[in-house]
């Protein structure tokens, strides 16, 4: 049966590696090259929502509109949780490039329950503003905004799952430190724009 | 790689500077933050280069000297065409769409996107058109 896949070997012109050569890689692997140009692109995706942000702050007298009441406090810790999540996601990277996969598992397990309980805070602050999105600028921008953000982040989460049922499997797969990698720099990602996101949204004046 | 880490790093610094001199001619928020996210765009992947081409292997496309027969042969794994991408995309549309035609195309969107996964999966276990 012809397959449609294409499985070619990558030949390897230098001599054979040794077993010193695992755990010190020297190319670097072409899905964390590749999900980094991606991660330069969804900087500008949101960097558009960040500039249309500014655009209209520049043009109102008041900012926050009257009548818009946050809850500051509430996603500042939220936003320290998705900040911990990081730390959290990347102690798992350093797990499973060492070959534990079982403390893997515990901190990328972690990291997606903190990530559920920060989109679990945005369905609730959702919930809950008085102002919504058809009110005022403020309010269309802030729903798309955190509203994108949540879609990026809920999608993290099912890479997550994905990485679970990858360690599931048997050791040696050699894609794995790779995908491990490339989601990591997608979290951490997510987590920065928050920063910024939290920073306009709720700090700014 | 150093020379794909170059390419990027200069874009990256082009932009920082033009945004620099942006903010301080203008003052204006929105044209700086994009200019940012593009010096950005530059220096991220363009960083993550560099740092991997002062460790890596040298490529024979990294030696100026290097013949063509050196870079001969096999080069890697790539994947086969496959339907499910497009159905993804579709899916994405439809979500899209469905702010402009109502909530009931959420599910039709919600199918695809689920369909695709599912039969992305099975193809790349299974190998072969699903």
């Amino acid at each position: 049966m012809k397959y449609a896949v294409t499985e070619a070997l990558a030949v390897e012109r230098a001599p054979a590696h040794d077993a010193s050569d695992r755990h010190r890689p020297d190319r670097p692997p072409m899905l964390a090259v590749g999900v980094m140009i991606w991660l330069g692109s969804e900087v500008m995706f949101f960097s558009g929502l960040f500039a249309a942000f500014f655009t209209i702050r520049a043009h109102a007298t008041v900012w926050p509109p009257a009548g818009t009441k946050l809850d500051t406090i509430q996603a500042g810790v939220f936003t320290a949780i998705l900040l911990a999540s990081s730390f959290t996601m990347q102690k798992a990277v350093w797990d499973q490039e060492r070959g534990n996969r079982r403390s893997a598992k515990i901190f990328v397990t972690i990291t997606l329950i903190m990530g559920a309980m920060f989109i679990g805070n945005q369905f609730d602050e959702w919930i809950t503003l008085t102002t919504r999105p058809d009110t005022n600028a403020y309010g269309s921008l802030f729903f798309i905004m955190t509203g994108v953000h949540g879609i990026h982040v809920f999608l993290g989460l099912v890479a997550m799952v994905f990485l679970l049922g990858r360690l599931k499997g048997p050791k040696g797969d050699p894609g794995e430190t790779a995908a491990f990698q490339a989601v990591s720099y997608y979290w951490h990602f997510v987590d920065i724009v928050w920063i910024g996101l939290f920073s306009c949204l709720f700090l700014l004046k | 790689m150093r020379i794909e880490a170059r390419l990027l790093i200069v874009i990256g610094v082009f932009f920082a500077i033009i945004g620099v001199i942006y903010w301080y001619t203008s003052y204006e928020d929105s044209g700086t933050v994009m200019l940012a996210a593009a010096a950005i765009l530059g220096l991220l992947p363009g960083g993550y280069y560099l740092w991997w081409s002062n460790r890596m292997r040298p490529r024979p496309s990294d030696d100026p000297e290097a013949s063509i027969g050196e870079g001969s042969g096999t080069i890697g794994t790539f994947p086969g065409s496959s339907i499910w991408p497009f159905v993804m995309g579709m899916g994405a549309f439809f979500v899209g769409l469905s702010f402009v035609f109502g909530i009931w195309f959420v599910p039709v969107a919600a199918g695809l996107l689920v369909s695709a996964a599912i039969g992305a999966t099975v193809e790349s276990r299974r190998g072969g058109m699903v």
